[in-house]
Parts: structure tokens; C-alpha cells; sequence
């Protein structure tokens, strides 16, 4: 963001941008100020067509203090100069966010921006779906939901009403290490299920998957819960593809986004790219067509590192799932809303 | 000094017609835009400095709608004139 642009690279462009020498370019350069400055001296304000308005503006005199003696001094009257820039040049200046617009919060939620970061995003585990939409019509196209379990919902409710005596900082505290437990889980969880053949054993992992929740949940108050997830983390990304290309994936039976975002980037959580770049075709995001191919939208930077550019269509892919659920007055919406607001360039 | 003038005393201090001047201008005026754009920051002598400054998303309340919205981030452009024009321009009356 500090990256300086000096002078001599400034005229290269200049010159090159408007067919000029480089002199010509200099010299362009050095007028400017000086009639900037011959139009604030003659009547205060000075229009640079594409740039905006240089304009002089009074301050008035007031006390201060040196700051380095702390000796009282008295500031006199002066003018100063502002700049005012014009609308173009706002809205060049804004173009990444074109997309961005207000988003209106409930009263119930307004604490999420303030909230303290949370360590991981909630896992948006989808549930695969199969729609046998293929060739033969002859039965209704109804998407059957062949698993139905869900993510493990982090823990929205608020916490007991001794434990909020106790103080904040301890609150503070145990919420993070709540979600990096079920954030561990459902890694785990993830992994398991990812060997495991889809169709035989799938209440089998649900079932244990809601044992092993119940059972740690108790012990959620122990600290090393994150050497755990970094542990857990390790094995998910097994071939980091980098610099991929704008292509094509075919889904095939037992495929869904968090997977697909898994194989071609490596990570998973990147799958509200693919999301947003298949509007068209996937509206739900827990449900995907088998036999359709979808876009797979390239990256600027790597998975590990992501440019501002990548980050901002995560948050934008997220955004859209986040609007999705909360169409439809699921309580995921807010997860959605976090890891949207975690992944927006800074 | 509006667009018009701003133009006339170009063309003239680079002793160049008012048409060549409008169009280098507007070059000129573009490469600036594009380098702000690229979040890089620019420094013209006896200027001054101008950079860009992004302010991050927040949620506020929004009288128009009456409700509390997450406005989205944006960049600002900031200008800072160097020491030599403002000391030159300080005791300049205002119109």
C-alpha cells in the first residue's frame, strides 16, 4: 500500500501513455504546481479537469502549544490547502468495491463486527446431494438430500447466565477455544469421511460425529486446542496447485463445493469462489448437479497467499451464500457473515 | 481558475497550442489516476504527496433507512501539500 511511485517512473508513463519525450513529460510535470499554484494565489481555488479541485481554505487563529518545548504559542489566522477530489476520480479510485453495497443487520446481530477474531471460519461442510437429471425424465427431478448432516453449529446460543458473573475476559476466552474444538471435529470428521464410502456408512459417521461432540464438549474449557487444529490442518491440503488457470470441473457422484474448492485449490474453505463464479448453475449451495460442468475461476495469487483481489471475491462468494441463508432464515447466515468479513482485504 | 483558464495557462508556459495542452493534460491527468489506483502513493515536487488510504467496512446506523447497515470499505484519496506550497500560500487571503 506505501509502495511509492517515483518521478522518473512517473515520466516513463507519461511519455509513453501520450507520445511525448520524456523531457516533454518532466516538463509537464514541473508546470503543473507552478500554475497551481498561480491560481490559488489568484482566486483561491484551482480545477484540474480529471484530478479535482485545489482549494485554499481559511483556518483561524487558535492557542497551541509547541509540541517540543510545550511552550504556549499562539497560531495565527492562516489559509491551508485542500484537495477536493472530483466524483470520477472517487469512483476510479473505487472500482474494486463497485460490487459492495450496505448490508442491512438485524437488531439481533450487531455485535459481529465488533466481536473478537475468531480463530477459524466455521467449517461450511455441504452435505452432497445427487439430482439423477441425466438422461432419463422419466422421474420426477426432486434433488434428494442422500445425507443430511449438517456442520456443527457453533455454539450461537449465548453462554450461561454464572458465567457471564464471572466476567468478560473469560468469555473472551472460552469462545475461541470452543470453535477451534469444533472446528477440530469437524476436521476430523471431514477426513473420516472423506475415506469412508458415501453411500454405506453415512448415519454411521453422523451419529459418531454427534457422540464425539458431546463428548469433548465439557472438556472445551483445556487451552491446547490449537496445536490440534494446526495438526489437523496439515493433512487437508494434500497437492497445492498453484497458479491455476480459468477451467473447467466435471462433478461426479459424491462431489460437492467444499470438496471440488479441496482438490483444485487445495483448500476447501475457498469454495464460495466457485460458488460465485457458477450463479447460474449451482443456486444452492448445498446442492450440486452430478454430470454438469462448472467454471473454476482462476486465482491471482496462491491459495496460501491470496492477493487483495482474491480475497475480496471470497468475501464476495461468501457474501452470496451468506445472503442465500439468510433468505431462507438459516442461522448459518451468520457464520457466513463472519468468514465474509474475515476474508475482506484489510 | 476554472478548467478553461487552467488549460490557457498550460498551453502557454509550454508554449504549445491549447489543443495539444488539453490533450496532454488529460494524458497526463490519467497516468496520475492509474498509479492512485494502484494504490501506489505520488509525490510531485512542489506539490505535494498524494496516496490512498482505505478505510476498512463498519457497521453504522444509517438514518435514511433507519437501520443499522455494514457500510462497505472504500479508498480515499488523501492529499498532503508539500512544506514549500503551504508556507508560500499561508498568508494567501481566501475569497
Amino acid at each position: 500500500m506505501t509502495e511509492k511511485i517515483t518521478i522518473r517512473e512517473l515520466i516513463e508513463k507519461i511519455s509513453q501513455q501520450a507520445g511525448i519525450t520524456k523531457k516533454m513529460a518532466a516538463d509537464i510535470l514541473r508546470t503543473l504546481p507552478v500554475i497551481i499554484e498561480e491560481g490559488l494565489k489568484k482566486d483561491g481555488a484551482v480545477k484540474v479537469k480529471g484530478l479535482g479541485t485545489f482549494r485554499l481554505k481559511p483556518v483561524k487563529g487558535k492557542a497551541g502549544r509547541n509540541p517540543r518545548t510545550g511552550a504556549r504559542v499562539q497560531i495565527p489566522p492562516h489559509s491551508k490547502i485542500v484537495f477536493l477530489p472530483e466524483q470520477s476520480f472517487k469512483e476510479f479510485i473505487n472500482q474494486p468495491y463497485r460490487m459492495l453495497g450496505y448490508q442491512i443487520l438485524d437488531e439481533k446481530k450487531e455485535a459481529p463486527v465488533d466481536e473478537i477474531p475468531i480463530p477459524e471460519p466455521p467449517p461450511p461442510v455441504q452435505p452432497e446431494v445427487k439430482d439423477e437429471v441425466q438422461e432419463s425424465h422419466e422421474p420426477v427431478p426432486v434433488p434428494v438430500y442422500a445425507a443430511t448432516m449438517r456442520p456443527p453449529e457453533p455454539p450461537e446460543d449465548p453462554p450461561p447466565v454464572e458465567e457471564l458473573h464471572r466476567g468478560k475476559k473469560k468469555i473472551h476466552w472460552i469462545i475461541p477455544v470452543m470453535l477451534a474444538i469444533i472446528v477440530v471435529l469437524s476436521l476430523v470428521y471431514y477426513l473420516r469421511n472423506c475415506e469412508r464410502d458415501e453411500d454405506s456408512s453415512q448415519e454411521a459417521v453422523v451419529s459418531s460425529q454427534e457422540t464425539e461432540v458431546e463428548a469433548v464438549e465439557p472438556v472445551s474449557e483445556e487451552p491446547p486446542a490449537e496445536p490440534e487444529t494446526e495438526l489437523a490442518v496439515e493433512p487437508e491440503t494434500p497437492e497445492p496447485t498453484f497458479n491455476i488457470q480459468h477451467s473447467t470441473f466435471n462433478i461426479t457422484e459424491g462431489n460437492y463445493l467444499f470438496r471440488i474448492a479441496s482438490e483444485v485449490y487445495g483448500n476447501p474453505y475457498l469454495w464460495p469462489l466457485i460458488y460465485k463464479a457458477n450463479q447460474e448453475i449451482i443456486t444452492d449451495p448445498e446442492l450440486v448437479i452430478i454430470g454438469k460442468e462448472i467454471l473454476i475461476p482462476a486465482l491471482e495469487g496462491t491459495p496460501d497467499r491470496l492477493t487483495p483481489n482474491d480475497s475480496l471475491e471470497i468475501s464476495e462468494g461468501y457474501r452470496l451464500v451468506y445472503e442465500y441463508y439468510r433468505e431462507k432464515g438459516d442461522p448459518k447466515a451468520d457464520d457466513f457473515q463472519l468468514v465474509m468479513e474475515r476474508y475482506h482485504p484489510k | 481558475m476554472n478548467t478553461k483558464e487552467f488549460t490557457t495557462a498550460f498551453a502557454e508556459s509550454l508554449k504549445i497550442s491549447r489543443k495539444d495542452a488539453a490533450k496532454l493534460l488529460q494524458e497526463t491527468t490519467r497516468v496520475l489516476r492509474e498509479t492512485l489506483a494502484e494504490k501506489k502513493s505520488l509525490s510531485l515536487q512542489r506539490l505535494g504527496n498524494f496516496r490512498i488510504k482505505t478505510l476498512k467496512s463498519r457497521s453504522a446506523y444509517l438514518p435514511a433507512l433507519g437501520q443499522k447497515a455494514l457500510i462497505p470499505p472504500r479508498d480515499v484519496i488523501q492529499y498532503q501539500p508539500s512544506a514549500g506550497l503551504k508556507n508560500k500560500l499561508k498568508n494567501t487571503p481566501t475569497p
